[in-house]
């Protein structure tokens, strides 16, 4: 399931911070080092996890790498919210149930 | 960013219950079906999630070890009808919190129950760097996703 790699990577509070440094849109991973209290090799392998969790696209524009967030990924996150209610809802429904019949 | 990503979570359910019932088993026995271990911020350490009141009615998550933890707070409810509290494991109370809505409506002879998640377009302000860093689960998901849901 890719969205439980999407979850993997986003476990590291570190990570997410390199997550949130995209937010308003590409970088390089100089930038981000600049702005966090990261080295640049561990932004970098920052990245590529979350690449690989198909968060975050990369692409050369002249010398520059950038990175940007996946919209794909993120929809990825969603579905595991939407799943996570459902799951909490199907749960809440059979303890509700069996509340009821143990009242009658 | 896709547009869809800011749109309300609805989810429901039909419940084979009166809506007192519904109610009561959502608000006062909710540790009786949340799915804590896999869903909570304290994993294997987590005791139970409860509904308190503490100069107000707020969502709590309890470990073992006494540590508590606020999920949200109850903004108003009526009984058998609905409830709306603000939601915002891993961070302040004031930090653009999302909101759920569960109403509970009778229908034949049970309760159709209607579970709304919303709120994911305030993402205006700093987000606080106070916040807890639970080294994982599914609320850093939940931050991160709103951080970027309007992209």
């Amino acid at each position: 399931m890719a969205y439980a790699q999407a979850l993997q990577a986003l476990g590291d509070p570190t990570r997410r911070s390199v997550l949130e440094e995209l937010r308003d849109g590409p970088r390089a991973v100089g930038e981000i080092a600049a702005r966090l209290p990261v080295s640049r090799p561990a932004v970098s392998q920052h990245l590529r996890v979350l690449k690989e969790a198909g968060l975050v696209t990369e692409r050369q524009n002249g010398t520059r790498r950038l990175y940007r967030v996946d919209p794909d990924g993120l929809a990825e996150v969603r579905e595991y919210l939407e799943g996570f209610w459902e799951e909490a809802l199907a749960n809440f429904k059979a303890a509700a149930e069996q509340e009821e019949r143990r009242k009658k | 960013m896709t547009v869809t990503a800011t749109e309300t979570i609805r989810k429901e359910i039909f419940v084979d219950a009166a809506p007192e019932t519904a109610f009561r088993v959502f608000t006062e026995q909710t540790a009786a079906w949340w799915p804590l271990h896999k869903y909570g911020t304290f994993h294997e350490d987590a005791e139970t999630v409860v509904f308190e009141d503490r100069d107000g009615w707020r969502l709590i998550e309890k470990a073992k070890d006494g540590r508590e933890t606020v999920w949200g707070e109850v903004l108003d409810y009526e009984f058998a009808s609905r409830v709306r509290f603000t939601w915002h494991p891993e961070r302040d109370a004031d930090d653009e919190p999302t909101e759920v809505e569960v109403t509970f409506t009778a229908d034949k002879d049970g309760t159709v129950v209607v579970l709304e998640h919303r709120g994911w377009e305030n993402l205006t302000g700093e987000r606080r760097e106070s916040r807890v860093g639970y080294d994982n689960g599914w609320p850093g998901v939940l931050e991160v996703y709103r951080q970027f849901a309007e992209g």
